[in-house]
């Protein structure tokens, strides 16, 4: 049986590479969050449903926002794969939490992409 | 008998404790977030979680993503280039600039807060007029059934 039948293989080399590569851009993309919404908000940083839309409305944002949302799902989805690989040595315990994790990053993805586009 | 901590170990604990930290906030900012599908619902929460309690909380929040973000940047530079031969000097270095990106951040933020500490008879969330005529413009491209 080999390693990856047992579910123990390490991420490889993929999920090492993504993962910097996710990471240099959820830092471009946080200082415009942080931008946007935190430091140069108006109003004091109030946020508003009025004030999101407005922006939502441009697609260009919409795109912006939807594309962040996959990344730092990926990225966290990758980094609690990494922890999990490191620490739970039991096969059968594995499998079920990475099948968690699965199913979590599926419904963040879904869910949170579905809120960008409004369906939510 | 006992491993004596060194700066490449903090910086790994702190890396994988800010990561965990950052998951647990994504998992409910996804989840907050999908549940203001409404102008009404979203300034009701939005009154709560903008409050100078909470912003106040925000910059813990922004400290984690500091630590996270410029210790992915260390790991970047050992990773791509000769960084391992310094990571421990890289590590105080960046500690000195996620300080002043900190300060220079977490100002904002406190002025905020302290705005709202002291009035919060001001806020605009109980207007939700403009918002939904936004919403409307926002949804005229999707077809959405009405709850």
């Amino acid at each position: 049986m080999s390693d990856r039948d047992r579910g123990i293989r390490s991420g490889g080399a993929f999920s090492w590479f993504f993962q910097r590569i996710s990471g240099v851009f959820l830092l471009l993309a946080l200082l415009v969050h942080f931008w946007v919404l935190h430091f140069s908000a108006p109003d004091h940083g109030e946020i508003t449903f009025g004030s999101v839309m407005e922006r939502l409305n441009n697609p260009l944002w919409r795109a912006f926002d939807i594309l962040f949302v996959v990344t730092a799902v990926y990225h966290a989805m990758n980094g609690a794969l990494l922890i999990v690989q490191d620490y739970i040595r039991a096969t059968g315990l594995r499998m079920i939490v990475v099948a968690g994790l699965w199913i979590g990053a599926l419904y963040f993805l879904i869910v949170g992409s579905m809120t960008i586009l409004g369906l939510a | 008998m006992f491993y004596r901590p060194k700066t490449g170990m903090l910086a790994w604990i702190l890396f994988r404790t800010t990561g965990i930290l950052l998951i647990i906030y994504l998992a409910m900012h996804i989840t907050v977030i999908s549940n203001l599908h409404n102008p009404g619902k979203f300034n009701e929460t939005m009154a709560f979680l903008g409050s100078w309690q909470f912003r106040l909380l925000e910059i813990g929040l922004y400290a984690v993503v500091i630590y996270h973000a410029l210790n992915g940047v260390r790991i970047l530079i050992i990773d791509f280039w000769k960084g391992a031969l310094f990571q421990a000097k890289m590590f105080w270095i960046l500690a000195a600039i996620g300080l002043v990106l900190f300060v220079a951040g977490a100002y904002p933020i406190f002025t905020h807060a302290m705005y709202w500490k002291h009035n919060p008879d001001k806020s605009n969330y109980h207007i939700i007029e403009e918002a939904s005529i936004a919403q409307e413009t926002f949804l005229a491209g999707w077809e959405v059934k009405d709850e």
